[in-house]
C-alpha cells in the first residue's frame, strides 16, 4: 500500500505530461481520488497493525534504503490525502476558467509530482534519501509558485528556490557529517549511536537551519508571504498546508530518531521555541496590517508554523513522560487542523478574488449576501485556526496549553493565549468586511458548485477532526517507530 | 609533491570563489564559475572520485556555464552591478561558520571506511562488477530513480517559468555557419563514442548513465548552437517520450516489483534489465539536459529580436 501512494502519483504526472487537454483533467483527477483513497486504506492499517518497515530493492539497512510507516507518517500522509483531493477537484473547475486554461497543462504534472514526493517524504527513513526527495519537493513547490506567471510571483518564485536550496545544501552539508562520523544513513542505525561528538552537532545545526528555513520558520519567513500570496489559488493551498508540512515533518523525524539521546541539548530546543513564540506574535501582527486577503492568509501561515516549534522546548525538556506525550500530540495535531483550515482559508480567498475580481480587502464588501457559502468556509475555517471548541485548533491549543503549564516554562504560554487572540483579530477583520452592506458595488462573478463545495469540505474536517482526538492521540502515542522517552523499539 | 600539487588546488579554488564573489562584471563572473568547475573536476581527481570528476567536469563547468552565458543574454545592459554593501558584515560570520566547519572536520576518524567494505561484501550479488554502479543501480535505485524525477521536474519547472506548452518552440535552429557545421562534423560522432564508451564502460569502471548522457547532451546543445536543424526534426512528442524514459523505466521495475509479490524496487537478477535501466537513464538525461537549454529564455528572446528586425 505505502508503494501506492508514491506510485500512483508519479505514473499520474507523466501520463498528465504526455496527455492534451481535457484528458489532462480526468487523468488528475482519477489518479487524485485513487491516492485518496490508498491513503485512507494505508491510514487505517497502520492504526490495527501498527508501524510497518519496508527494505527496498530487498537490501537491509544500511547497504538499502528503508521506508518506514508509523503512526506520525499515516498522519501526515492522511493530511496530504484530502488536502491533495480537495484541491484537486477544485483545480479542476479553477483551470477551466477562461484565463487560467493555459495553466492547467503545468499545473497537473507539476502537482502530481509534488503529492508524489510528498507521500515519499513521510515513509523516509534514510538521510540521504530524505535531502533527493526534498529537492524534488523544492523544485515542483517553487515552479508552482511561478504558475500564475506574473513578475511578482516570478521574483517570489526564485526568492523562495533559492533560500529553499540554501536550506538543501545545509541540510546535505549536516548528512555528509553524520556519515562520516557513524558511517552509515539509516536513520534508526544513527538513532543508536550513543556517542556524539562534534560532528553530530554540527550535523545537527546544519540540518535544522536547513530544515527551519523551508518551514519559514521566523527569522527564515520572509520568503513565504509573497510566494504564496502571488501563487494561484489552489498552489497556495498545498504550498501553505502540505509543502512546508513536509519540512517540519521531518525535522521531527530526525531530531526525534537520530538526534534525540546524543545532541539535542535544552538550549537548542528552548532557542527553537523561542523563535516559534516570536514567529507566532509577529507572524500574526503581520497578518493583521495587510490589506490584501491572501496576504493575510500567507501571513498567518507564518504564525501558525510559529506553534508547532513549541513542540521542541516542551518535548525534549520536560521531565515527565505523560506530559512529553501530550504536547507531542498536540503540535502534531496543530500541524493537522492547520493544514485543514489553511487549505479552506485559500480556497475560499480563491473563490472570492475570483468571484470580486479584487484581492483588496476593503472593496471585499457585502459578501456575506453574495456569496454565503464562501463566507461561511470562511468563518469555520477561522474558528479552528483561532482554536475555538469543538475545532481541531481548540483540541490542539488546549492539549498545548496544559503541557506547557506542566512543564513549568511559563513563557511559552504566551503563544497560544496571544497568538489566538491576533488570530482572531484577523479573522475577525476578513469577516467584518463580509458584513458591510454596500450597494455600489455591483455583483461579481459566479463562483462554480464544485470550487465552493470542496473549500467548504476542508473547513468541515478541520472541525470535525477535533471529535477524532482520541484516534489520532492513539496513532501518535502507540504506533510510531520510536519512544518520545528515548530509545528505539526494534 | 602530492601534497604541494593538493595545496595549489585547494587555493586556487579558494581563490577562485573569492573573485566570483568580488568581481564586478557578469561576463568575468561566469568565466570564473567555469574555471571554478573545472578545478573542482581536478580537485575530484585528486580524491580518488573520477565519477564525479566527470560529472563535475560536464555539468559544473560545461553545461552550467552554458545556460549561464545565455542567461548573461537576456540581460538588456550589462551594466556592472555595485558590491553589495553590508559585505564585511556578512563576511565575519561566514569566516566564523568556515572556521566550525573546518575544525568539525578535524574529528573525522581518519580510517574512515564508510560503507565501502559492505559494498565491496555485497556485490557479487548484485550481478554488477562496479561498487559505484551497484550502488546507484541497485543498493540505492530509489535514489537514482528520484534523481531522474529531479531533471524531469527541473525541465517541466522552466517549462512552467516560461509558460511553454512544448520545447519544440524554441527548437528552430540558428542559421547555420560554415564554421559551426565544420566543428560539428568533427567533434560529434566523436562525443557520441566518448558518450558511449563512458556508458559502457559503467559496468566496470569509472563512468556511467550519468556521465554518458552530460557527454550526449553537451553535443546535442552543439549540433543547436551550429544550427543544425536534426533535433527540431524530432516530433514533440517523441521528445517527450525520450524526456521520460529513464524516469518510466524505473516506474514500471518499481511497478513489476510489487505484481511479483517482492520488496517494493526489487529488480530481475538480468544483465539486460541492468543495460535497459542505464541506455534509457542516459538518453532521457541527455535529452532533459539538452531541454533546459533550449528552454532557456534566451532562445526566446533570441527568437524574437530575430523576428523583430526580419520584419
Amino acid at each position: 500500500m505505502p508503494e501506492l501512494l508514491i506510485l500512483v502519483p508519479f505514473t499520474g504526472a507523466l501520463l498528465c505530461f504526455l496527455f492534451p487537454g481535457h484528458i489532462r483533467d480526468v487523468i488528475g483527477l482519477l489518479c487524485a481520488v485513487l491516492t485518496f483513497v490508498a491513503s485512507i486504506i494505508l491510514t487505517g492499517n497502520i492504526y490495527q497493525n501498527g508501524p510497518i518497515r519496508l527494505n527496498l530493492g530487498g537490501w537491509k539497512e544500511p547497504l538499502g534504503i528503508g521506508m518506514c510507516v508509523d503512526g506520525l507518517s499515516v498522519l501526515f500522509i492522511f493530511l496530504t490525502g484530502i488536502v491533495g483531493l480537495l484541491v484537486s477537484l477544485y483545480s479542476v473547475s479553477f483551470f477551466s476558467k477562461a484565463n487560467n486554461q493555459s495553466l492547467a497543462k503545468h499545473f497537473w504534472p507539476l502537482w502530481l509530482f509534488l503529492w508524489g514526493s510528498l507521500n515519499s517524504i513521510f515513509f523516509v527513513s534514510d538521510i540521504f534519501n530524505a535531502y533527493v526527495v526534498m529537492e524534488l519537493i523544492s523544485i515542483s513547490a517553487a515552479a508552482l509558485a511561478a504558475l500564475s506567471g506574473t513578475n511578482a510571483s516570478l521574483i517570489a518564485a526564485l526568492r523562495y528556490f533559492l533560500l529553499a536550496m540554501a536550506g538543501s545544501m545545509a541540510f546535505l552539508l549536516g548528512v555528509g557529517f553524520l556519515y562520516a562520523q557513524t558511517g552509515t544513513l539509516d536513520m534508526y542505525l544513527l538513532g543508536a549511536v550513543t556517542d556524539g561528538g562534534p560532528l553530530m552537532a554540527m550535523a545537527l545545526g546544519l540540518m535544522t537551519v536547513g530544515l527551519i528555513m523551508k518551514t519559514a520558520l521566523f527569522p527564515f519567513h520572509f520568503w513565504l508571504p509573497p510566494a504564496h500570496g502571488e501563487a494561484p489559488a489552489p498552489v497556495s493551498a498545498v504550498l501553505s498546508a502540505l509543502v512546508i508540512k513536509g519540512s517540519f515533518y521531518l525535522l521531527l523525524r530526525i531530531w526525534c530518531t537520530v538526534f534525540q539521546d546524543t545532541t539535542a541539548s535544552p538550549q537548542t530546543a528552548t532557542l527553537l521555541g523561542l523563535l516559534g513564540l516570536t514567529g507566532v506574535i509577529w507572524g500574526s501582527y503581520q497578518a493583521i496590517i495587510q490589506n490584501r486577503l491572501k496576504l493575510i492568509i500567507a501571513y498567518s501561515s507564518v504564525g501558525q508554523v510559529g506553534y508547532l516549534f513549541l513542540l521542541f522546548p516542551l518535548v525534549f525538556i520536560t521531565l515527565d513522560p505523560a506530559w512529553k506525550i501530550e504536547a507531542w500530540t498536540a503540535c502534531v495535531f496543530q500541524t493537522i487542523s492547520h493544514g485543514l483550515a489553511k487549505a479552506a482559508l485559500f480556497l475560499a480567498a480563491g473563490n472570492l478574488i475570483h468571484a470580486t475580481g479584487t484581492e483588496n480587502l476593503k472593496s471585499m464588501r457585502n459578501i456575506a449576501d453574495r456569496l454565503p457559502m464562501t463566507t461561511f468556509t470562511l468563518a469555520l475555517a477561522g474558528v479552528s485556526l483561532m482554536g475555538l471548541p469543538p475545532s481541531g485548533g481548540f483540541v490542539a491549543k488546549w492539549m498545548l496549553l496544559q503541557s506547557i503549564l506542566a512543564s513549568g516554562q511559563w513563557w511559552l504560554a504566551a503563544a497560544p493565549i496571544l497568538g489566538g487572540l491576533l488570530t482572531a483579530a484577523y479573522i475577525f477583520r476578513i469577516l467584518s468586511q463580509a458584513f458591510v452592506s454596500d450597494d455600489q458595488i455591483s455583483c461579481c462573478g459566479h463562483v462554480s458548485f464544485v470550487m465552493e463545495k470542496s473549500a467548504l469540505l476542508l473547513a468541515i474536517f478541520s472541525i470535525l477532526i477535533g471529535f477524532r482526538s482520541k484516534e489520532v492521540i492513539f496513532l501518535l502515542s502507540e504506533q510510531v517507530y520510536f519512544v518520545i522517552q528515548g530509545g528505539i523499539i526494534p | 609533491m602530492g601534497l604541494i600539487f593538493d595545496l595549489i588546488i585547494g587555493l586556487s579554488l579558494a581563490g577562485v570563489a573569492w573573485r566570483i564573489v568580488r568581481v564586478r562584471e557578469h561576463f568575468q563572473a561566469i568565466v570564473l564559475f567555469i574555471t571554478f568547475g573545472l578545478l573542482l573536476s581536478l580537485a575530484w581527481t585528486r580524491l580518488k572520485s573520477p565519477d564525479i570528476a566527470i560529472a563535475e567536469a560536464a555539468v559544473g563547468a560545461g553545461l552550467a556555464g552554458v545556460l549561464l552565458m545565455d542567461a548573461l543574454g537576456t540581460l538588456s545592459s550589462t551594466r556592472n552591478q555595485p558590491l553589495p554593501g553590508r559585505f564585511l558584515q556578512l563576511f565575519i560570520p561566514c569566516l566564523f561558520l568556515a572556521g566550525l566547519m573546518a575544525y568539525t572536520i578535524l574529528f573525522i576518524p581518519a580510517d574512515f571506511q564508510g560503507l565501502g567494505p559492505m559494498v565491496s561484501e555485497a556485490l557479487p550479488d548484485t550481478h554488477l562488477e562496479y561498487p559505484v554502479t551497484a550502488v546507484l543501480l541497485d543498493f540505492r535505485g530509489y535514489d537514482t530513480w528520484l534523481e531522474l524525477g529531479v531533471l524531469l521536474v527541473a525541465v517541466l519547472g522552466v517549462l512552467c517559468v516560461r509558460q511553454a506548452g512544448t520545447i519544440k518552440g524554441s527548437m528552430l535552429p540558428a542559421p547555420a555557419e560554415p564554421v559551426g557545421r565544420w566543428i560539428i562534423k568533427l567533434l560529434l560522432p566523436l562525443m557520441v563514442l566518448i558518450g558511449g564508451y563512458l556508458l559502457w564502460l559503467g559496468a566496470f569502471a569509472p563512468g556511467g548513465a550519468f556521465q554518458a548522457g552530460v557527454v550526449l547532451a553537451s553535443g546535442g546543445v552543439m549540433l543547436w548552437q551550429a544550427g543544425h536543424p536534426s533535433l527540431a526534426l524530432l516530433h514533440h512528442v517523441w521528445w517527450k517520450i525520450l524526456m521520460i524514459s529513464g524516469f518510466v523505466f524505473f516506474l514500471i521495475l518499481a511497478s513489476s516489483s510489487l505484481l511479483y509479490n517482492q520488496q517494493f524496487m526489487t529488480h530481475p537478477e538480468a544483465k539486460m534489465w541492468i543495460l535497459g535501466v542505464e541506455y534509457a537513464a542516459t538518453l532521457s538525461i541527455a535529452i532533459c539536459l539538452i531541454s533546459l537549454v533550449l528552454a532557456s529564455p534566451a532562445r526566446n528572446q533570441g527568437d524574437q529580436r530575430a523576428r523583430k528586425t526580419e520584419s
